[in-house]
């Protein structure tokens, strides 16, 4: 071997001058003394959550303000604080609100949904979407239609059901030595083509008046939402969100990898767990309340991640992100067709096709993903 | 262990007697196969020990081992005399840290940010940038100079680049231990040199136990003060590199017949082999290359002995 002189660390390319966001966006630490608490504050993943909540709740308003019986903005944002005339407190807070609030919570349990499956998968495809979650609760919903086994139990519990036994379905074909990448969103599309198939089986086996009752189920639905389905949403996020937040510091080390992660004493089995125990609940609470509404755990952490300029989906940022998506499009599916109201998940289907495409063209020139 | 101290005399040595990383009885196997057999092992404390072998001789399953990465079917590995296996996992990454073989950082993820990272073993979920945080990124990103790169992403760097990056995070995960798995593979040979002599100066002037696992046995020999020459799952020798790096040992480990030189630079065993078309004749290259040439195809390559 040739005396090779050590060379000087490469000479570094002086970093680019629009490299990094603009000053007042970089990030930047705090520390406090007391009490001791100190973190890096992201202003433009701040900034970006902000925006798109705010966004989120115009929308949510501006929704509760439509319909046979007009509201005015302002008596909506009144009238959610119990100020206003009888009649307007009828039509927003008992009429139209578990509606409202219905798109809100599927939004967010979605948007977290796919933030957590994606970031634990370092897979973009790898949603709850695509790898047969939901319909894997179709399937349920509609057997238990078919069959008449909903009533002690109401849809929504069998979808929960149906949801969390395909996501067993999935890890235990999808596990060589630890499931992860391309084997759960391969093993996750098979599966959820058996889905589909046993849904179609079952929807044309059944009488006519069933098979409608299912398939306005199975397109992702907000119409005629109770207070009893935004109970179950509500507190079903009220526990997972919290843990999958106090699981983000774990995800940024899982991100890099399981054996980098271990190496930085991340205990890498149970948190995949408690990871992929949250992202099922949240996306089978979700589709219980309003059935697979589709795309929007596949599009909406890619759309925050992409405005907040992170490396992996924000799981808080990207569920709003989820709420203003299911909103805008449950406010284009009523007012699209006069006269009709379209399914919110038409909407979502039709808006996240491109995504998805664009997703795959994406993965592909990268040349990444397992 | 000879007791010559390597370290500049102005430069304190933080731990001078760092963790001892030991492993008995070891049975390793992967997918059920059995890959590493009975092994004993005491890794130098302070120095940097290089392990060599074949592929698929078991030496990344070592290092696996070594870092937990892997339970062992049999035996133990043994930090300061404590069970691998017993140590909360926390407090095993602020004292062993471990760089896979070529990890792959999100898209996007700056370099500041991953080796940001490394800090985890040190932060909780309310402190995640103190002081001393701060500082060993700090340090960590001027010795791998890559302080000029820091807002840059990882996926954007060369290869040399983005390698000094992954081991910034472990030098500022700040444990006296490191294990690296092959941290030049995929690099050009200046980067190779650049990252090997980062490993010097974290061992040099840190005090910090080394162990990696390389292909290079010429680099092995010049960085590393102990060798560890594997085969089939098994140490075949292991000590100086003077001693390990033999003629025998190298036909025996590697299947490879070599005369061995001393390195011109740094006065260490320099391997050169001989393959089937070159052998030493002692009438110096171009002879053997012609004698090769007009061997046909399928004879038995001569021999020299």
């Amino acid at each position: 071997m040739p005396a090779q002189p050590s060379p000087a660390p490469s000479p570094a390319p002086a970093p680019a001058p629009s490299a990094s966001a603009r000053p007042a966006l970089r990030d930047r630490p705090f520390r406090l003394a007391v009490p001791p608490v100190s973190g890096m504050l992201r202003p433009r993943l701040v900034l970006t959550g902000v925006l798109v909540g705010v966004g989120a709740f115009a929308l949510f308003c501006w929704g509760l303000a439509l319909g046979d019986y007009p509201v005015s903005l302002p008596d909506v944002v009144k009238a959610l604080f119990g100020v206003g005339d009888p009649g307007t407190l009828v039509v927003v807070r008992d009429l139209r609100l578990p509606r409202a609030l219905t798109g809100l919570l599927v939004g967010l349990a979605f948007g977290v949904s796919g933030a957590v499956f994606q970031t634990m998968t370092r897979n973009p495809l790898a949603s709850p979407d695509m790898i047969g979650l939901t319909e894997g609760a179709g399937t349920a919903v509609v057997a238990a239609v078919v069959f008449g086994w909903a009533g002690g139990l109401g849809l929504s519990t069998v979808g929960l059901f149906g949801a969390l036994a395909t996501a067993l379905l999935v890890y235990a074909l999808a596990w060589k030595g630890g499931a992860t990448g391309y084997r759960v969103i391969l093993v996750g599309i098979g599966v959820s083509w058996i889905c589909t198939s046993a849904t179609d089986f079952l929807v044309a086996r059944g009488n006519r008046f069933q098979a409608e009752e299912a398939l306005g189920w199975l397109v992702g639905n907000l119409n005629g939402r109770t207070w009893g389905q935004v109970d179950s949403l509500a507190i079903a996020l009220a526990v997972l969100l919290p843990v999958t937040l106090g699981l983000g510091r774990w995800m940024r080390t899982l991100q890099l990898g399981d054996d980098v992660a271990a190496g930085l004493g991340t205990p890498v089995q149970p948190v995949r767990l408690a990871l992929l125990l949250t992202g099922v609940g949240l996306v089978a609470f979700g589709t219980a309340a309003a059935g697979p509404v589709a795309f929007v755990a596949l599009a909406c952490p890619q759309i925050a991640l992409r405005l907040a300029g992170t490396s992996a989906p924000p799981p808080l940022v990207s569920g709003l992100t989820g709420a203003f998506v299911v909103l805008g499009a449950d406010l284009l599916a009523r007012e699209a067709v006069p006269g009709t109201e379209l399914p919110v998940g038409i909407v979502t289907g039709a808006l996240g096709a491109p995504v998805l495409l664009w997703l795959l063209v994406r993965a592909n020139r990268a040349g990444s993903g397992g | 262990m000879s007791t010559t101290d390597p370290h500049p005399p102005g430069i304190p040595e933080p731990s001078a007697r760092g963790p001892e990383l030991r492993a008995r009885g070891l049975h390793l196997a992967y997918d059920g196969r059995p890959v590493v057999a009975d092994l004993d092992l005491t890794v130098p404390t302070g120095r940097i020990t290089a392990i060599v072998g074949a592929n698929a001789c078991g030496k990344s399953t070592l290092l696996r081992a070594l870092a937990r990465l892997l339970a062992p079917r049999q035996g133990v590995v043994e930090l300061d005399g404590t069970t691998l296996r017993s140590i909360p996992t926390r407090e095993l990454a602020r004292t062993l840290g471990i760089l896979p073989q070529t990890p792959v950082a999100p898209e996007g993820l700056t370099v500041a940010d991953l080796v940001n990272r490394g800090r985890s073993p040190h932060q909780t979920w309310w402190r995640q940038w103190s002081a001393a945080d701060e500082e060993a990124v700090r340090a960590a990103l001027a010795a791998t100079g890559l302080t000029e790169l820091a807002d840059r992403p990882v996926d954007e760097l060369s290869g040399g680049q983005r390698q000094r990056a992954w081991i910034a995070m472990a030098v500022a995960q700040g444990t006296p231990v490191l294990l690296l798995d092959e941290p030049t593979t995929y690099l050009d040979l200046a980067h190779q040199i650049d990252v090997l002599d980062l490993v010097t100066d974290l061992n040099r002037r840190e005090g910090r136990t080394v162990v990696m696992v390389l292909h290079d046995l010429n680099q092995a020999c010049r960085y590393a003060d102990h060798v560890i020459a594997m085969k089939a799952g098994r140490i075949v020798a292991q000590g100086a590199p003077a001693e390990v790096v033999t003629e025998a040992t190298v036909e025996d480990v590697f299947d490879l017949r070599c005369r061995i030189t001393p390195d011109p630079v740094s006065g260490t065993p320099m391997v050169i082999p001989l393959g089937r078309h070159h052998h030493d004749g002692g009438d110096g290259p171009r002879e053997a290359e012609s004698e090769a040439e007009s061997e046909s195809e399928d004879a038995v390559p001569a021999s020299v002995d």
